[in-house]
Formats: structure tokens, C-alpha cells, sequence
């Protein structure tokens, strides 16, 4: 194959673009991309709606994004404003410091959340690391799950190898969700799932009704229907554990 | 399809493996998603597998597992192997295909060289024609069929229906699991599961 030259698209105030080919893509303003868009960078300070699936080494969402399509960062992808997805996204790296809204699965290496993400599909990652609020509609399968509890976070399962749930302090990350989830009701700084299922487990403010490991330690205000622990099994006396079994 | 299942739980028992090790498999896409077969049991939701294929599964990634890393074994049982072409002589000379498949295979589509794709239409097409189930023509359709529509299903495990009415044969294709039911006087002449022939493929061309 021939090799391409790539031009830069830059969209200052106000405008919209055809999709295609680029090297570098920075929005400031208004702009918008109608078609398909594969570049090695995308930049958007500021608002922008792109119909099309979306290929790039790196993003960066400083502002409001919607991309009507599927979204891959081979690199990594960060959101500091808001970013809807309708569709799935894969980013090796994917940071979200704002609001992440994603309609189907959010797969990568690493992702980190420091403000609310919303995925109604799986979340696939060998590191989740959340200190914000988390929504997930599906299954969450990380080998390491890392959760500092801000806010309201929720999965329908949690699978993975070590997987730890802590109540998060001081008050930075807190106001910042709050500003972000004004319709949420806020006191139930809380994890709640159906299952969960590791090696290593801690989990501190957890409401599930499985919870089953080699080695689970349950600490306070958790609300665990059955505990099935191959190891070792610890509970903290603020918690509620209404059965737990050994298995072999 | 009523297969033997098995458990979360008891499969973790039987294999020695561990949560962890099993939600990572999963996640490198050693284990297909259609596997997690979800049911309603008295204690809520469980998870449960087909249990001779989850097994056979197992005991081959842990056999692999000391020689290969994860991601080349997501390679090994991908239903889509990149980077395996072979030219037509080959496949003929080492008897992957027979003749009679490769000549239906539709001219526009002919390049050099074969891909495992087109292989894998061949093969299934080839399974048909001989067992006898259909001739030539009707293989042609089956051939269309799968160029057509089988990239559709994006990976997913998918099975080929060939089945008579009055003699005239029809083929489709549907995502496995899913029942279907016909009428009464339609005869099923051959199901096929393509992800066990992409296995049976791969294991004729290593």
C-alpha cells in the first residue's frame, strides 16, 4: 500500500467536517464530523457530535462529545467533560475524570474512573480502578478491581482476581460526583451487585447477594446475602452476613 | 441441544482452577461468551457450562498454558485465525478439501491465495456434499449464503441449517443458542455448527 499523507483537521468556532483521514484533529468551539474518522489524535475543547465509528491512537474530551458509533484509542482516551458513546468503546488506557455515558461495553487494559461512568453493556479491563461512581449494566471483569466508594456505584456481577471495595475519604472526589449526579440520591455511598465472584476479596459498604472466593474478608456496613469462601473467611462485626459456607 | 451442564461452582471443584483464573480466560476470550449459560436456580441467578466442551476446554488451555501465552492462545481458539492461507494445490493435495467443493467456489471471489475463512466455507460446503445432502447447486446456494452473511454474525457461534420442502432445498444460518422449530413437513437434512468445524479445520491444517 501506497503511503498516506495525512493532513491536520482543525475546527475553530463554529463548522462541521466529512470524516476520513487525518493525523491530527483538535475541535475548539463547535464542530462536527459527519462519517467515519481515523486519526492518530483527537483533541475536542469544547462541543462536538461525530456520526461515525471513531479510530485513533489518542483522545481527549475536554468539554462535551458525542460519538454516534464505536470508539478505539490504541493508546488512550481521556475524558475530562462529558463523553456519550452510543456504541462500544476500546482504549487501552482509559481515563474518565468527568461523565461517561457508554451504550454497549467499555473494554481496555486499564481503566480508571474519577468521576461517574454509566455502561449499560461489560466492562473488560485488567485494572479497574474507580474513585468515583460507576454504573454498569452488565458484567465488570478485571483482574484487579479497585474500588474507592464516592458515590453510587452498581454492577450486575463482579468477577475477577483480586477484587477490593473500599469506602473512600475526604471530600474532593465526593463534591465532584455530587455536582456530576444531582438526580442520584447521594447518601448511598454504596456498591451494590448481584455476584461476586474472585480470588482475593475485601469489601467494605457492599450490598450483594453472592459472594463467593478463596479469600474474603467482609468489612463494615456490608449487607451479604451467602459468603462461599475456599481459604479463609473474616467478617467485621458492622456487617451483615446472613450465611456463609465453606466449600472445598 | 440438550447438553450436560454444569455449574459454576462444581466446574471450579472438578478443574482446580480458580475464579480469577477463569473470569481471566474469559476475558482473553479462551472461553466463548455463549458457554456462560445463566439460569435461575433457588439461590438467584447461576452460571453454568456445557460441560464435556467446557472441560475439553480447560484441559487444553492448561496443557498450552506452560508453553504459549494467553493472548497467542486467544489466537488458537479464535473462530476467525489470522495470517493461515493456503494456495488451492495445497488444500487439495493434503486432502483438506476435495476437489468438487473448491470448483464451486464462486470465480469473483478466487485469489491466490485461500484464506481460513474461505477454508472454513469450503470445508462446511464440502461436509455437505459428501455426506450426500446436497448436490452441487444446492451447495452453490449454501456457498453464497456463508459469503454473504456469515461475517454478520461477528465471531459469534453460529450453525448452518439445511433442510428440504417438497424437495426443494433451503439453508440459513442462526446464532447459536436459539431453538428453532418448523413445519411439520420439512425435513432437516444437516445442522452444522461452524465453530466445531472451524476446530475440526484447524486441526487438519496444523
Amino acid at each position: 500500500m501506497e503511503k498516506q499523507y495525512r493532513r491536520d483537521l482543525k475546527i475553530a468556532g463554529s463548522g462541521s467536517a466529512a470524516g476520513g483521514k487525518y493525523d491530527n484533529v483538535l475541535i475548539n468551539g463547535d464542530g462536527d464530523i459527519s462519517g467515519d474518522l481515523d486519526c492518530n489524535d483527537l483533541k475536542v475543547n469544547g462541543m462536538s457530535e461525530i456520526n461515525g465509528a471513531v479510530k485513533t491512537k489518542s483522545g481527549k474530551i475536554k468539554g462535551m462529545a458525542t460519538f454516534n458509533g464505536n470508539l478505539k484509542a490504541d493508546v488512550f482516551f481521556m475524558v475530562f467533560g462529558t463523553c456519550a458513546i452510543r456504541g462500544s468503546v476500546e482504549a487501552k488506557d482509559m481515563h474518565v475524570e468527568g461523565n461517561a455515558n457508554v451504550s454497549e461495553n467499555a473494554t481496555g487494559e486499564r481503566i480508571e474512573i474519577k468521576g461517574a461512568i454509566n455502561i449499560k453493556g461489560d466492562c473488560t479491563a485488567e485494572a479497574f480502578i474507580s474513585k468515583g461512581a460507576f454504573t454498569i449494566g452488565g458484567l465488570l471483569n478485571a483482574d484487579t478491581v479497585d474500588v474507592n466508594l464516592y458515590g453510587p456505584c452498581r454492577a450486575k456481577e463482579i468477577g475477577g482476581e483480586r477484587i477490593m471495595v473500599r469506602k473512600g475519604t475526604g471530600f474532593k472526589f465526593g463534591k465532584l460526583i455530587k455536582s456530576l449526579l444531582l438526580s442520584l440520591d447521594l447518601d448511598v455511598v454504596k456498591l451494590s451487585t448481584e455476584t461476586i465472584e474472585g480470588d482475593d476479596i475485601y469489601l467494605e459498604y457492599t450490598k450483594a447477594k453472592a459472594v463467593r472466593g478463596n479469600n474474603v474478608v467482609i468489612g463494615e456496613g456490608c449487607d451479604i446475602g451467602v459468603v462461599e469462601y475456599k481459604s479463609t473467611f473474616e467478617q467485621s462485626n458492622k456487617s451483615k452476613v446472613r450465611e456463609n459456607k465453606k466449600v472445598r | 441441544m440438550d447438553e450436560e451442564l454444569v455449574s459454576k461452582k462444581d466446574l471450579l471443584e472438578l478443574t482446580g482452577i480458580s475464579y480469577g483464573q477463569l473470569y481471566r480466560w474469559k476475558r482473553k476470550n479462551l472461553v466463548p461468551e455463549s458457554w456462560f449459560v445463566r439460569k435461575s436456580t433457588f439461590t438467584g441467578q447461576e452460571t453454568f457450562f456445557p460441560k464435556e466442551k467446557i472441560l475439553a476446554r480447560i484441559d487444553k488451555i492448561k496443557n498450552m498454558k506452560e508453553d504459549i501465552s494467553l493472548d497467542d492462545m486467544a489466537e488458537v481458539f479464535s473462530p476467525l485465525p489470522t495470517g493461515i492461507e493456503f494456495s488451492a494445490e495445497e488444500i487439495i493435495s493434503r486432502k483438506i478439501i476435495s476437489e468438487a467443493a473448491l470448483a464451486i467456489f464462486p470465480a469473483e471471489e478466487q485469489r491466490e491465495k485461500i484464506s481460513f475463512q474461505h477454508m472454513l466455507f469450503l470445508f462446511v460446503v464440502d461436509k455437505l456434499l459428501q455426506s450426500g445432502d446436497a448436490n452441487l447447486d444446492e451447495a452453490k446456494n449454501v456457498m453464497a449464503t456463508l459469503l454473504s452473511s456469515y461475517s454478520k454474525f461477528e465471531h459469534k457461534a453460529c450453525e448452518l441449517f439445511f433442510i428440504r420442502k417438497l424437495g426443494v432445498a433451503f439453508c440459513f444460518l442462526s446464532v447459536v443458542p436459539g431453538e428453532i422449530q418448523f413445519e411439520e413437513n420439512i425435513k432437516v437434512v444437516a445442522r452444522i455448527e461452524i465453530n466445531s468445524c472451524v476446530e475440526e479445520l484447524k486441526i487438519k491444517i496444523s
